[in-house]
């Protein structure tokens, strides 16, 4: 299913020849320049927010706070690191393979905090799911700056994109205690950073569709993705009574005592 | 500073690459740590960690992004610079909790102070990484992702030694300084290697060879807990306990002639956390309303309790309580910290308090996690449950007052089994009147209401504290028994406890995993009544963690 499109463009005739991404590439216009930037200030924002709602949750969830966020902070980073090393080998179709880690995490994301609701109700160990989660997003979100920085097509704008890719960062970890939780609680959080990160995929696809080979099945795919994000963002809050009177038979009680 | 191209690099290019990657790491790591230290230590002292965790680790990519912005501005790189970047920033390391805790002893809880040391440590890392690229285009150019795969992988590193293995035997500020030297040694040996012979990189390394430990011996006198003031009066009490468990800080304290009417008799208190825990003159009526009567309750109920549990009351006063029913036979006590356990067995003043309760054959004491040992617990055979937590200041605490974990515990009663709950304070502040119910009681009557469960509340007159009495006996009628045992709210009645039927109510949402919204109804609390025990007592330093 995925080979498609990651593949390289089929060579149907003269013109598409060419691989996509040449040796000496034509330098990106300031404004694609400045989207990247953008683009990596976006996936920064989502990736930090990742790690503080899959920390936070593990302990809302298990306790001992210190204990689970150097954990998960931790465990992150260094699956970011193995995302960031394993990158190297989606250089040369890095807009696709962005494409599709975007879809990707968007998944990740959004399941991310039902399962580990409901590993802690059954036997499977919540480590192991927590686990799952975060070394799944972690080498996602660690390809995403190394890929954009290869779509920038120069060197000289890596501290730039490093600024952004830090300022993201700082942004969402504000927005995490004082907008994200308090007003949208866990369920909803995983479905509006999931959103995020399909909305971004869908931003970068517009400008760039040209260099892709597939790009309606790219937009169907994104679009696909971004409706069920929206979805799940509306029932988020259903599916979490619907969990906590399933599992662990806990009424919604509409009335103060 | 003189700096000086690293010679023969270009002959010796394992050397240099070594050297580039290890700074890096090195650098990523100590940073990563330090941000990682200085905000377990805040949030461990005041209670809000999901709140500064998120905040620090803006600021720390905030500051990482900064640094890298910085370092655009050098119009050369040399590894010197690295080697400068990586000293300082051992020296910082090992001065950040040092300095935090002067900053608190002496300013309070100022955000800023751990901000500014996070921002400082990820200013200085942020630049290595650009300056790792640049140095490497004299080399062999190194990728982008194995540089990051090195220096996240890094973190984990460090944080797996310093924050799971060291953190819990030495304390925070000896684990910073661990750290620090860690590094340092790892960066001199570097320096040798690559035979680096300037004076500015040699001048740094004495900087941070004697930076940190000459800055702690200077700071640690000012750091070091003052004399404890105790009392309405703030007159000198004597700190019998002072140390740091695996789970929490454990402060006893003794004073003299806070009580005007016993001058002579000492006033014993226990602070967990600086929260106060029990204070030795007025503990009985708390214990009595926790523990003695719910047991009334099962009496009334025609179930005399014979198998009780306790959850939390590391202190052994509700055991004490409980061994005093002339109908027990047999009481389990759980609590997470067995430092706690192993005080009340040996300190004599806690075996003078607790009446040498868990040397009773009667009790069994069991060290574990409350909220993983009723997952697993045996199933309506208690006739009693008394939960004596702590006030839910952190969500690790609010957790054991969320619907699922009275979900677990609920069915752990006998037939007619009571649960009893330490609930906090039982007045919302805001009412002078003190007839609204604070929002901490009427949340955990109505997470019990969430999972099919009718609750009480009644209080104890004279700290204000409130406790949340449910029954599995459906005939139980709470007002009948309260004018039967006398503790019906009416001038006629004792002034042990007191059951008011009618109260006003705040709006306040269930305590579920899910929300955990008790910490946010605490805090608000605190504040409300200027602040938490050991905030408004100017024993700062005393509370500190380790």
């Amino acid at each position: 299913m995925i080979a498609p499109f990651l593949a390289p463009p089929k060579m149907q005739n003269a013109a598409l020849a060419k691989p996509t991404y040449s040796p000496e590439p034509t330098p990106r216009r300031p404004l694609e320049v400045a989207l990247l930037y953008g683009a990596a200030g976006i996936a920064a924002f989502t990736a930090i927010a990742y790690e503080l709602l899959l920390a936070s949750y593990t302990t809302f969830l298990m306790g001992a706070s210190v204990f689970q966020y150097s954990l998960v902070i931790s465990l992150m980073m260094a699956s970011m690191g193995v995302g960031s090393y394993l990158s190297k080998n989606w250089e040369s179709r890095a807009l696709p393979a962005f494409l599709f880690i975007e879809i990707v995490l968007a998944f990740l994301a959004a399941v991310s905090i039902p399962a580990l609701y409901y590993s802690f109700y059954s036997g499977i160990p919540p480590y192991f799911v927590l686990s799952f989660a975060v070394i799944g997003i972690g080498v996602i979100i660690g390809m995403e700056i190394p890929l954009i920085s290869h779509l920038t097509r120069s060197d000289d704008a890596l501290p730039k994109l490093l600024f952004f890719d830090y300022f993201g960062g700082f942004i969402g970890g504000l927005a995490f205690p004082i907008f994200l939780l308090p007003v949208l609680g866990f369920f909803k959080m995983a479905a509006v950073l999931a959103a995020c990160n399909a909305g971004l995929a869908l931003i970068l696809l517009v400008p760039f569709r040209h260099s892709l080979s597939h790009s309606r099945r790219w937009f169907v795919a994104i679009t696909f993705t971004l409706i069920l994000s929206i979805t799940a963002y509306i029932f988020a809050d259903d599916l979490r009574r619907w969990m906590e009177l399933n599992l662990f038979e806990i009424y919604d009680v509409t009335y103060s005592p | 500073m003189s700096l000086t191209v690293l010679k023969g690099q270009r002959k010796r290019p394992s050397i240099f690459r070594i050297t580039l990657y290890t700074l890096s790491v090195i650098a990523s790591g100590c940073g990563f740590v330090t941000q990682m230290l200085v905000a377990g230590y805040w949030s461990t002292a005041f209670s809000n960690d999901v709140l500064f965790f998120s905040v620090s680790t803006a600021f720390y990519f905030l500051s990482l992004g900064l640094g890298s912005l910085n370092s655009t501005r050098w119009k050369f790189a040399r590894v010197e610079q690295l080697f400068g970047l990586t000293l300082f920033l051992c020296f910082w390391t090992g001065l950040s909790i040092i300095m935090l805790k002067y900053g608190i002893r002496t300013k309070g809880e100022i955000f800023l102070f751990p901000l500014a040391i996070v921002f400082v440590s990820g200013f200085v890392s942020g630049q290595i990484i650009p300056l790792t690229i640049r140095l490497s285009k004299n080399d062999v150019p190194i990728n982008l992702g194995t540089l990051f795969f090195f220096d996240y992988t890094a973190a984990i590193a460090f944080t797996f030694l310093f924050t799971f293995v060291l953190l819990i035997p030495l304390g925070y500020q000896n684990t910073s300084l661990v750290l620090s030297y860690t590094c340092l040694a790892a960066t001199i040996g570097l320096l040798i290697a690559c035979r680096i012979r300037s004076k500015a990189a040699w001048g740094l390394t004495l900087f941070a060879l004697v930076g940190p430990a000459a800055g702690t011996l200077l700071l640690k006198h000012a750091v070091q807990a003052p004399t404890f003031r105790g009392g309405l009066k703030g007159e000198t009490a004597k700190v019998l306990i002072n140390e740091q468990s695996h789970y929490q800080k454990i402060v006893f304290t003794e004073e003299l002639g806070s009580n005007p009417f016993h001058p002579t008799t000492p006033e014993h208190i226990l602070y967990l956390d600086g929260f106060i825990q029990f204070n030795s003159i007025y503990e009985q009526n708390y214990h009595f309303c926790l523990a003695n009567i719910p047991a009334f309750v099962a009496e009334d109920s025609g179930a005399p309790v014979k198998r009780a549990l306790v959850l939390g009351g590391g202190d052994g006063l509700v055991a004490r309580n409980l061994l005093g029913i002339k109908s027990i036979e047999h009481v389990d006590q759980v609590e997470l910290d067995p430092r706690m356990i192993e005080l009340a067995r040996t300190e004599p003043h806690l075996r003078k308090y607790n009446r040498d309760a868990f040397h009773d054959p009667r009790v069994k004491l069991i060290a574990a996690d409350a909220f993983r040992w009723v997952r697993e617990a045996p199933r309506g055979v208690y006739d009693l449950i008394v939960i004596d937590f702590p006030d839910p200041k952190n969500v690790t605490l609010s957790r054991l007052y969320s619907s699922e974990f009275y979900s677990y515990v609920l069915p752990l009663l006998s037939a007619k089994g009571v649960l009893s709950i330490q609930s906090g304070p039982v007045f919302e502040l805001t009412d002078p009147e003190h007839l609204t119910l604070s929002r901490m009681p009427t949340t955990i009557i109505k997470t019990l209401a969430s999972i099919r469960q009718d609750s009480y509340v009644y209080y104890n007159p004279r700290d204000h504290d409130a406790f949340v009495i449910a029954t599995r006996d459906p005939q139980f009628d709470m007002e009948r028994f309260a004018e039967k045992s006398g503790i019906a709210e009416s001038p006629h009645h004792s002034n042990l406890c007191k059951y008011r039927k009618y109260w006003r109510v705040p709006a306040v949402e269930t305590n579920t995993l899910n929300t955990l919204t008790l910490t946010e109804y605490l805090l608000d609390w605190y504040a409300s009544a200027g602040g938490a025990y050991f905030e408004r007592s100017g024993n700062y330093a005393v509370f500190l963690p380790e």
